[in-house]
């Protein structure tokens, strides 16, 4: 018998050149490109992947809905966001600004999908000095997981690290009985 | 020839299809499909297969096809078929009845390239704004953070920026400072020290260094150095200068207070050498130099043990060594060899100097030169120990001649009808220098008492001298009491010159015209006690005897009757001294001592006399031998 596939919409948010875009790029594709090229609109890609699960395997289809980073997240439409059962809430470790707008981006998603599930990438790992500002991304982590329930990742789109780990932790997070999913 | 729908799709770039209920398309315009850059599948195309940017929008498509809404736009859509295409989704009504509802794809690449071109210059911008503001800002948080004041000012000496540092120094508000001139708030002087006035070229525009001494904020004058550095404008030129000051304030007083201690170590009279923690000298002062005579390329990086004189075991220097590296200061005395091998003793103190983490680094040692005092003790304890012995010499020779002079002098008193005689007699430690006898003469008694001056063995082989002569004058003399002592004065003279003696001769009678005949030789005059209670000293002192030849002494004679008391007494009595070294014969008048201690008998009236004496002494041990006789007529 073949498994249904599970489909879900998975909105990446975050102010621009945070690595959204680099990401998907780097959990779909596998690349990644030094050069900085703004997204307009939406680009949607698509990864399928099989997960074990208890009852069997799952086959899973996560949307990954690439959004252009707007200065100002208020300008997001909510039909990007409709019907989205996840968000991941990407900030770049190099630019304090844009830590401090992941609150935002979160209540921005949680109003239109208040059963969603959030997900925090602290992009660019991999140019932050953790011996120059020490303790302070696990000062972050904490304080936006504790506030949100959202699960943090240090995540570095160049080099991979956790990119996948975050999506499959996503994956894992919808399977579940709460988890806001959509099946074909 | 092109249908319409090639001419729109051509022309305007639109693309449609219809939609039913099972979301399902129908193609009516071919070149969606390619335009998508997708294969034309076998069966029905279901929308959100062919458009996943509709998920979670099922209900928005609902409403359209039930007519429930005119319709919506998923606006700039972009896919990568083969190249960047951008596309607005709109899905619009069409036949409600039939659940019919119309795709329309409108390719908005131009725009959407133009606006991505726009965004991201706009971007970039921002991103580089952001840069530059992340660098002002760790700009300023290094200034601030540095405690070192800095300022910059335009050319025209117009601060334009400073850290907190200097706000603090000039004891004004930042805000206070940016835009003002340096003139209007410094003096002449600092200013020009700020800015470098007179001391560079134009061109450098105050570069460089200097050391000037400026008042603070508070009026105070602090010693600071000027580094001032072009501040370089857009095209390359200067067009200001950075600042830092350095305060040296207190490292002008330390290096003031070093100097005056490195000047009191250079001329210090004491050796001082300065070690590194392993034991190397990495300092000595002249003295050293001078004492030791040691060259300071002989010293400098060697180990104080060039100076071991071998006078100290290992013991002694492991000991020192436990003392300064558990950080306390040892102290003592070390024997040490010159570099020509002459060996001298030094009194050394060793003291650990510690970093500010507490970890000795150095030991300095303050050193004296003891040599001439530690010879002088040397001989001082020689001297001292031949003095022990000379003194034990001595005392054992006291000791003889006391037992000599006991054995040869008889201090008993006879017993005589017609007179109660009584002696008191309190030595001192040792030999004492009183001496004494009562003698029957015929019916009477010939009385003698002296005192030596002195004491000791020589006082003691005088006395025998004295009781020689005495003893021999004694048998031959008739004449009157003076000659006795006028040839007891020569005898003395004659044999030991250098000695001399207090004494009184006398002769009693008795009966009922009993007389006192005597003659003084220098010694206290004696006291009468009336039978009445009356008290008086009979005659003169005169002069003492053995201090030159030829001599004469008075003869006196004094008249008494039965009860009459006569007491003659060596100056152990009259120069009793008491705690505060006071005399008795001082403080009180002796006949009233003995005019208060007549009692019934001459017995209690002389242990009276002497209970007098001790009490005024209390606890001051004698001074002298304590000699009382006591005569009374019967």
């Amino acid at each position: 018998m073949t498994a249904s596939t599970e489909k879900y919409k998975i909105v990446m948010l975050g102010d621009f050149a945070v690595g959204k875009t680099s990401m998907v790029k780097r959990y779909v594709y596998d690349l990644f490109d030094e050069l900085y090229l703004t997204t307009i609109g939406v680009k949607v890609s698509k990864k399928e992947m099989a997960m074990e699960a208890p009852a069997g395997t799952r086959n899973v289809t996560l949307l990954l809905w690439d959004i252009g980073g707007l200065v100002d997240v208020r300008n997001l439409t909510a039909q990007y966001l409709q019907g989205a059962s996840a968000a991941v809430v990407v900030a770049d470790l190099t630019r304090l600004g844009t830590i401090t707008q992941i609150e935002a981006h979160i209540r921005e998603f949680l109003a239109v999908n208040p059963r969603g599930i959030v997900t925090i990438a602290f992009n660019k790992v991999d140019r932050f000095s953790e011996s120059e500002f020490p303790g302070k991304l696990d000062k972050f982590m904490e304080t936006y997981g504790a506030r949100y329930g959202a699960a943090s990742f240090r995540t570095s789109a160049k080099t991979g690290e956790n990119v996948e780990a975050l999506f499959t932790h996503i994956a894992g997070k919808l399977g579940s009985p709460a988890g806001n999913a959509q099946h074909t | 020839m092109h249908s319409i729908h090639e001419i729109l799709s051509v022309r305007f770039g639109i693309y449609y299809a219809t939609v039913n209920r099972s979301l399902e398309l129908t193609l009516s315009d071919s070149d969606l499909l390619g335009y998508l850059g997708a294969a034309r599948p076998a069966g029905p195309v279901h929308i959100l297969d062919l458009f996943p940017e509709l998920v979670g929008l099922e209900a928005d498509i609902a409403a359209v096809l039930n007519g429930e809404s005119d319709g919506f736009c998923v606006p700039t859509v972009n896919r990568v078929p083969e190249r960047d295409i951008f596309f607005d989704l709109h899905l619009f009504i069409y036949r409600p009845a039939d659940g019919t509802a119309l795709l329309v794809v409108r390719d908005a690449t131009a725009e959407g390239i133009s606006l991505r071109k726009v965004q991201q210059r706009r971007n970039d911008l921002l991103l580089k704004n952001q840069e530059l503001v992340q660098r002002e800002e760790f700009v300023r948080t290094l200034l601030d953070t540095m405690p070192n004041p800095v300022y910059y000012t335009d050319p025209d000496s117009m601060f334009l920026g400073c850290n907190t540092s200097f706000a603090a120094f000039l004891g004004k508000e930042r805000d206070d400072i940016i835009g003002r001139r340096v003139a209007e708030l410094l003096t002449p002087g600092a200013a020009a020290a700020f800015m470098g006035l007179g001391a560079e070229s134009a061109e450098s525009c105050g570069a460089g260094q200097c050391e000037e001494s400026v008042k603070d904020g508070r009026g105070d004058t602090r010693y600071v150095i000027f580094n001032r550095g072009t501040l370089p404008g857009a095209d390359g030129s200067p067009a200001g200068i950075v600042g830092v000051l350095s305060d040296i304030t207190e490292r002008r007083a330390m290096e003031n207070r070093l100097r005056e201690l490195g000047t009191a170590v250079e001329k210090s009279p004491a050796s001082i050498i300065i070690t590194d923690a392993s034991g190397r000298m990495v300092y000595v002062n002249p003295k050293f130099l001078e004492v030791t005579g040691f060259s300071p390329d002989e010293t400098i990086g060697n180990n104080p043990r060039i100076l071991k004189s071998g006078s100290h075991g290992p013991e002694f220097y492991r000991g020192l060594w436990e003392t300064i590296l558990s950080g306390n200061v040892w102290y003592g005395e070390i024997q040490n060899r010159k570099k020509n091998g002459d060996l001298y003793w030094e009194l050394v103190s060793i003291s650990p100097i510690r970093d500010a983490g507490g970890k000795i680094t150095n030991f300095v040692a303050v050193k004296e030169d003891i040599t001439n005092l530690k010879n002088a003790m040397n001989r001082i304890e020689a001297r001292e120990k031949e003095l022990r012995i000379r003194n034990e010499i001595m005392e054992q020779n006291m000791l003889l001649a006391k037992k000599t002079l006991e054995m040869y002098i008889d201090f008993e008193t006879p017993v005589a009808e017609g007179f109660n005689i009584a002696c008191r007699y309190k030595p001192m430690e040792g030999i004492g220098g009183d001496y004494y006898f009562v003698k029957r003469r015929g019916g009477g008694l010939t009385v003698f008492i002296c005192d030596i001056a002195g004491h000791g063995v020589a006082a003691a082989l005088f006395l025998t001298l004295v009781k020689y002569f005495s003893d021999r004058l004694l048998r031959d003399h008739t004449g009157r009491p003076g000659e006795f002592l006028e040839k007891l004065n020569d005898s003395l003279y004659s044999n030991m010159s250098f000695y001399f003696v207090t004494g009184i001769y006398g002769e009693l009678d008795p009966g009922e015209n009993a007389v006192f005949r005597f003659a003084n030789g220098g010694h206290p005059a004696p006291v009468l006690m009336r039978k009445d209670g009356s008290v008086e000293f009979l005659g003169d002192s005169n002069t003492i005897i053995g201090m030159k030849s030829g001599m004469e002494f008075d003869s006196i004679e004094e008249r008494l009757v039965p009860g009459d008391r006569l007491f003659l007494y060596t100056d152990g009595i009259p120069e009793a001294r008491n705690g505060e070294s006071r005399m008795i014969s001082m403080e009180m008048n002796l006949l009233d001592v003995f005019a208060r201690s007549r009692r019934g008998t001459l017995e209690e009236t002389m242990d009276a006399v002497m209970r007098e004496i001790e009490s005024y002494r209390g606890d001051r041990p004698p001074d002298d031998d304590i000699l009382l006789l006591g005569f009374e007529i019967q």
